[in-house]
């Protein structure tokens, strides 16, 4: 196996590691801010942010299922950005603040849906799928999951008289670009598929088994 | 002689029934293309889509999916009888979810994905594409001919979150089924 692995050694795992660091000390930053200003949305953002940056790393070390540090990397910009957005109020003074996390963020959730479902079936050969299909199965997924993200802001709006949906041309928006984003990744993934393919089963090489 | 119910008898009738399904759905699928006066405006989409099927696939109709052309037929015929007593538009909001996972579940096919629970759970998650992209579609026409299809975010967000509690409770019933008939 090659040093320069996307998934496995220590080049990937080096930097993995620095995306991993560098995303939690920005979303501290927006935690402490947050903590500071008495608002706690921007602080909540922030933790389950690191939540997320953290997932790519304890997934490798303790579920042994190695997953791309470029995915690391930018699960930290993604939730970095949300988190700062809802901080300074970009979501309401910049336009395109919402468009643009939005994109990322079904972006990674579909690449993360494309290697959760590879490395299920690598797991469970019985219900495995084909590679070539996963891209498919990830753009219904991802789909799926922006819809359900609007149906729960908008049945908190409706249940917390909470205010996360304004319009309908914003939940349009939102909805098409999640559909946008979504498409992105099963149009660029399915060359990749191949190599990630190749890269799973490595858990004796993460964990000595 | 007398004639039982013996295998190829049953074989013969189901080789000449085998039209019914498909003309049924055929039938149904023009019918769901009618307006109904408040329906909603998702409905004749479901048609459309009903049509193409039973236009392109009457061969699988006709065979394997059978069952599911039949129920699917049913349901897009029942909002025509709900005229008679003023609720057809109730019955297309609610009958809208199940109709879509059945017209997904015929899409797919069991040449396509050949295990039943994989093939239900691509079938919801084109269900639930299909409820999300005719929401976006209608709204952008909307926006492009001035039309009111999706008039308010409460229009698109009911259409959403019936989609996706009704492809939701299809897929565990169907799965259930699966389950249970493999067990």
């Amino acid at each position: 196996m090659s040093s320069v692995s996307p998934v496995i050694g220590p080049v990937a795992e080096r930097r993995e590691r620095g995306a991993t660091i560098a995303g939690m000390t920005g979303l501290i930053a927006v935690l402490v801010g947050g903590l500071a200003i008495g608002e706690p949305y921007p602080a909540f953002a922030a933790l389950m942010g690191m939540g997320f940056t953290i997932a790519p790393w304890a997934t490798r070390r303790y579920l042994c299922l190695p997953l791309p540090w470029a995915l690391t990397a930018v699960t930290a910009v993604v939730t970095f950005l949300h988190a700062f957005g809802i901080l300074v109020r970009a979501y309401d003074f910049v336009w395109w603040w919402d468009i643009m996390t939005h994109f990322m963020a079904i972006a990674v959730l579909a690449l993360v849906v494309n290697l959760a479902v590879l490395a299920i079936g690598k797991r469970y050969p019985e219900i495995a799928i084909e590679p070539r299909r996963i891209p498919l199965v990830s753009l219904g997924l991802a789909i799926a999951l922006g819809v359900l993200w609007e149906v729960l802001e908008f049945l908190f709006d409706g249940l917390l008289g909470m205010t996360m949906q304004y319009s309908l041309s914003d939940t349009a928006v939102d909805l098409s670009i999640d559909i946008l984003g979504a498409v992105s990744v099963a149009v660029l993934v399915p060359p990749f598929m191949a190599k990630l393919d190749e890269d799973y089963g490595m858990c004796e090489l993460l964990i000595g088994r | 002689m007398s004639l039982s119910w013996s295998s190829p008898v049953k074989s013969n009738l189901a080789t000449r029934l085998r039209f019914i399904p498909p003309l049924l759905l055929f039938a149904a699928a023009v019918a769901a293309l009618v307006p109904v006066p408040g329906g909603i405006p998702y409905w004749p989409l479901a048609g459309l889509w009903a049509t193409g099927l039973a236009v392109f696939t009457p061969t699988a109709l006709g065979n394997a999916l059978a069952r599911p052309a039949v129920i699917l037929a049913v349901l897009l015929a029942m909002p025509v009888f709900g005229l008679l007593v003023g609720s057809a538009p109730a019955l297309q909001f609610a009958l809208l979810p199940p109709a879509a996972f059945l017209l997904a579940v015929l899409t797919l096919g069991p040449g396509l994905v050949d295990r039943p629970l994989l093939r239900y759970g691509l079938a919801a998650l084109l269900a639930d594409g299909f409820i999300a992209v005719s929401g976006l579609g209608l709204y952008y026409l909307d926006r492009i001919a001035g039309t009111e299809l999706v008039p308010t975010n409460d229009a698109l967000m009911w259409h959403l979150t019936a989609g996706l509690l009704g492809v939701g409770a299809m897929y565990v019933l169907s799965a259930g089924l699966a389950l249970r008939r493999e067990t």
